[in-house]
């Protein structure tokens, strides 16, 4: 059995769906973190994928920044989560509306 | 181009040195003492336009540094002087706004040289893991921005929601990225360009190339405000700060064009000129966003009583109008965009700017507590009318001129989806004449209450009064004056098309 | 598409998955075999407050496992990880610097690729030394402090 570049395409597509699915079904601001963080390593996958089957490295390396970056951005996001939390007491995307119009 | 060549990324190597130099201060002095922090931004960003505009001048066609993955020509040069300027202007109404604010001076103007860094690095982007990193320098300095005021329950949620709805937009883009690499089997911009993926990008054997550029445009559509990826612009622009609103709406939406118009040349630039209509669907789509784009912005903002929610409506139409220029994607098109991102640089600044120092005295951004500015403050009134008008395009004032270059490069197309599309923008610009005229309205014709919080305004700054004087005179020079700058709008417009 | 079935087809090379699948058989089985086996001799016993404890024997549980954590741990724990995950680009470098680019591949001799590289990482290390001094300086490591 050979596992070729479409393996890991349709493993990244799936990743990325449940990711999609989390995002918009989670009404807490964790889920919908992980959701997003599942998105970008399904986007990960695919570009190692592609690299290891074009010969290229460059992508690989990319792969190593954006996991360094989605650290980065999650820590700013918990961060603002947390200190919603403090002046809210819960976590819950769909009552932060006290901006609208 | 295949050199280091790592002088030609002075600017940024400038930016990056005094922010480091400004971090290290940050961590030496206690609160209150900031001013250190705050001189070594200032001066890194002032010489780092400089020096741009010295490379500017001495600059001979495109220049590559790091091994072709940086490139600096007349495009990226125009850019780096608008961020720049852009930086110092927010700078300058950031130094009013800390007044207010009794800690984080430091924290603050280190986030906003990040971002200005970012925001040189997206200007010289020659392939796709620098644009995303470059992207994401700026962006991430933004969600930190946006919650700044962290005891403030709008300035929170504004954050969550910028930071929730941009990660979704860059994993969107990284899987663009991803499968236009794994279309091309290259990360560099120009490799896209000469690989025929114009041609693909036509026909249905180019799925997987089409699947990625379309991926790319909604992540970079997000940067940009355009619909449907718009819902986070009026939440955020009236939950930030306002300097940091004033940066969004001028730098951040900047950056965007900037990688928007690089990559839709990467991957259709053969076609410049025959026009998007060649690649099939493409200009239809793009015409679509535009129309939708600025429909929302301007019927949005009819119904707002928030100057900051109004005005980030605004932006949303004005994505709008820069979108019809992408639609044009020709010389003309691209001279208009960059033409009426400078004049849209004096007008919203010099507009933000006067928010930030009427808020400094009424603590509100409710139009109707702008009354009486007219009578009290008549120059911060002048300021803002002439803005308002200016972004409404009353001629002859710089966004006039803007707007006129767009419809004009539209119209030329001569094909139907054009027609349509200027219509669309005509009716846009009638309407945000409505609700300008009503804040214009607001300033002269209404009396301040009694005892109300509106008062002459004393002791504004000398840099902040610098501003207000440089966006008023901007606004009329670029509006009477046009052909220095449209000559440097051509000549960067040429540099973007010859790739 | 059509550069992705190029792709496909140059990689046809067997790869053998045997050990793996055999790896994931043996973790069924045993798990399966030993929950069956207790199901099967063992006494049944109807449940009470000690079956529903978390830990059958030993010291008693005190306290609720949802309490609330204090904030400090989540501040060290972002640091932690912040710095931790910026040693990923440590370890390409090692393979360059270890030897894994012949000359001439991106510089002509092997003492420029070094140099380089040395000059690359300091750079590097610079930079994260100053946010771990800043990180210091602003207390956020400190227990009894923020």
């Amino acid at each position: 059995m050979s596992i070729g570049p479409y393996h890991y395409l349709g493993l990244a597509a799936a990743l990325f769906a449940i990711g999609v699915i989390g995002v918009v079904t989670r009404r807490n601001a964790i889920g919908v973190l992980i959701g997003v963080e599942l998105m970008l390593n399904a986007a990960n996958i695919n570009l190692v994928a592609f690299s290891r089957f074009s010969g290229g490295l460059d992508a690989q390396i990319f792969a190593i920044f954006v996991i360094v970056i989605a650290a980065a951005e999650a820590a700013v996001a918990l961060a603002i989560i947390l200190q919603l939390f403090e002046k809210r007491s819960d976590v819950d995307v769909d009552r932060a509306r006290t901006l609208r119009g | 181009m295949n050199e280091w060549n790592i002088g030609l990324a002075m600017p940024e190597w400038i930016l990056a040195i005094s922010a480091l130099v400004a971090l290290f201060l940050d961590a030496r002095t206690p609160y209150h003492r900031k001013e250190g922090v705050g001189n070594a931004v200032w001066i890194g960003v002032i010489v780092a336009t400089l020096w741009s505009i010295m490379q500017g001048f001495g600059l001979d066609g495109k220049e590559y540094a790091f091994r072709g993955r940086y490139g600096l020509d007349a495009f990226s040069v125009l850019f780096k002087v608008i961020f720049g300027i852009t930086a110092m202007f927010v700078m300058a109404m950031s130094d009013t706004w800390l007044k207010r604010v009794d800690r984080g001076h430091g924290e603050f103007r280190l986030l906003t040289i990040f971002a200005t860094m970012g925001m040189f690095f997206v200007a010289s982007v020659e392939d796709f893991a620098t644009l995303f990193v470059a992207l994401e320098l700026i962006t991430v300095s933004f969600y930190c921005l946006t919650a700044f005021k962290r005891n403030d329950v709008r300035s929170i949620e504004a954050g969550i929601k910028y930071i929730v709805l941009g990660a979704l937009a860059s994993a969107f883009l990284l899987l663009g990225i991803a499968f236009i690499y794994g279309a091309t089997g290259s990360l560099l911009l120009r490799d896209l360009a000469s690989s025929g993926a114009a041609d693909q990008i036509g026909h249905a054997g180019g799925a997987l190339l089409q699947f990625g550029v379309l991926l790319t445009l909604v992540g970079l559509g997000f940067k940009i405000a355009a619909v449907p990826f718009q819902v986070w612009t009026p939440d955020v622009y009236e939950g930030a700060a306002s300097p940091v609103t004033a940066f969004l709406s001028m730098g951040s939406k900047a950056a965007g064009f900037v990688l928007l118009l690089k990559v839709v040349r990467a991957c259709l630039g053969p076609m410049a000129d025959s026009g998007l209509a060649a690649a099939s669907s493409w200009g239809a789509l793009i015409a679509l966003l535009a129309g939708l784009t600025i429909l929302y912005g301007n019927l949005g903002a009819m119904w707002q009583g928030n100057l900051k929610r109004l005005l980030g409506y605004s932006s949303i139409g004005h994505a709008g109008y820069l979108l019809m220029g992408v639609m044009a994607f020709n010389h003309a098109g691209f001279t208009a965009i960059l033409y009426y991102l400078m004049a849209y640089l004096f007008t919203v600044l010099g507009v933000f700017a006067v928010v930030v120092l009427v808020n400094g005295l009424t603590k509100s951004h409710r139009v109707d507590d702008y009354a009486g500015l007219g009578r009290t403050n008549p120059f911060l009134a002048l300021v803002l009318t002439c803005g308002l008008l200016s972004l409404a395009g009353v001629p002859p004032l710089a966004g006039f001129f803007g707007k006129f270059l767009i419809f004009r490069a539209v119209i030329a197309k001569g094909t139907v989806v054009a027609y349509s599309l200027a219509a669309v923008g005509s009716l846009g610009v009638v309407v945000s004449m409505y609700y300008y005229l009503c804040v214009v309205k607001r300033i002269y014709m209404h009396e301040a209450p009694e005892n109300g919080p509106m008062k002459t305004i004393s002791g504004i700054s000398r840099p902040m009064m610098a501003v207000l004087w440089i966006c008023l005179i901007g606004i009329f020079v670029l509006g009477f004056f046009v052909q220095p700058f449209m000559s440097l709008a051509e000549q960067a417009a040429s540099a973007l098309l010859a790739g | 598409m059509d550069h992705l079935l190029i792709v496909a087809a140059r990689d046809n090379a067997p790869v053998d998955y045997l050990p793996v699948f055999i790896l994931l058989l043996l973790a069924v089985v045993l798990s399966v075999s030993q929950l069956a086996i207790s199901w099967l001799l063992g006494k049944r016993v109807e449940t009470n407050e000690a079956k529903d404890e978390p830990y059958e024997c030993g010291i008693e549980a005190d306290g609720h496992a949802h309490t609330r954590f204090s904030v400090k741990f989540y501040l060290v724990a972002v640091l932690f990880i912040l710095f931790d995950i910026e040693v990923v680009f440590l370890y390409p470098w090692a393979v360059h610097f270890g030897g894994g680019v012949p000359d001439g591949v991106v510089f002509e001799t092997r003492g420029e690729l070094l140099g380089f590289l040395f000059a690359e990482m300091a750079v590097f290390l610079t930079i994260l030394f100053l946010g771990w001094y800043w990180v210091v300086k602003k207390k956020a490591l400190d227990w009894e402090e923020a």
